[in-house]
């Protein structure tokens, strides 16, 4: 057998390290779904909030992605992943809504798409808690 | 099927492929954390755009579609950004991403990386779907939307090439 095909049976024969488990839960889902908008999201930032099990904030993290997308991904990351691992008593409906739109005011390009879809969001959000 | 079923049934698909789909992300893109992204951008397309899958053909050739298509670009937008990088920075021109970032690869994915370096994005998928992943032909056609003669003819460069890196690395079976 010639180097390349030993060097091929190598490769196949060899066991790849596999990913710890992708946030991909139903509540994304249903996130992805609520937003209703080409989603641009960051997986470590959605698996952080998956984790802390923020329905709203996972919403919140396709939403702002979703708007920075323009801008590059990476644009709002921190922010994102701050409001995603703050506790959940610290953050009221009001400072959720400030953030959003904090984030998005800061934003260069804004569309009416983007506005639309915060709207949605935050009016959902409230709807949940009320 | 109402909207709960459809999540879990789909969250059981994600499961059963997600090995796959990784290791076509991770093996064409080299670099964990946009094969993760990858990964999980593949599978939220796929769940916008469930109502479009032709259940003729088997899941795992749709799924391997979205993910070959989407590292493709990946791989054409990160050409783009090093050969942008280059010329602002006037580098010297090496600036592939480095093999030896993800650390937990092993020795031989580490020359697999090294030995596709080389390869465009669309050789590197059919190269990896064809070498690696064992796919059939009729398969890669689907994924790659390339003809048949462009399939074998971009493997057969993907070979040369890759034969070829292994010679320059001095690897003796």
């Amino acid at each position: 057998m010639d180097v390349y095909r030993n060097f091929i049976e190598r490769v196949r024969n060899n066991p790849l390290p596999t990913p710890e488990p992708e946030a991909l839960t139903g509540e994304i889902l249903e996130a992805v779904e609520r937003c209703g908008a080409p989603v641009r999201h960051h997986s470590t930032a959605i698996y952080t909030a998956a984790k802390a099990g923020l329905a709203a904030a996972i919403a919140a993290v396709c939403i702002l992605t979703a708007v920075t997308a323009t801008d590059g991904p990476d644009r709002h990351y921190t922010e994102i992943s701050a409001l995603a691992q703050a506790p959940e008593k610290e953050k009221t409906s009001t400072d959720r809504k400030t953030a959003y739109l904090d984030n998005y005011r800061k934003h260069r390009k804004r569309t009416a798409m983007y506005q639309e879809i915060i709207a949605r969001s935050t009016n959902t959000y409230d709807h949940e808690n009320r | 099927m109402d909207s709960a079923d459809r999540q879990k049934e789909f969250i059981l698909t994600v499961e059963k492929y997600r090995d796959m789909v990784w290791r076509i992300c991770f093996r064409m893109l080299a670099d964990r954390e946009e094969a993760r992204d990858a990964v999980q951008e593949t599978f939220v397309r796929a769940w916008q755009t469930l109502h479009r899958y032709d259940s003729r053909y088997s899941m795992a050739t749709w799924l391997g579609t979205i993910a070959c298509r989407l590292c493709i670009d990946v791989l054409r937008k990160r050409r783009l950004r090093l050969k942008i990088e280059t010329e602002t920075a006037g580098s010297n021109g090496n600036t592939s991403p480095d093999p030896g970032a993800y650390t937990e690869r092993n020795e031989i994915e580490n020359l697999l990386q090294r030995t596709v370096r080389a390869l465009s994005p669309m050789q590197k998928a059919v190269f990896i779907l064809h070498e690696i992943e064992q796919l059939p032909a009729w398969e890669i056609q689907r994924i790659s939307g390339l003809s048949a003669v462009q399939i074998k003819s971009n493997l057969y460069i993907a070979r040369q090439k890759v034969r070829k890196a292994l010679i320059k690395e001095g690897i003796q079976y």
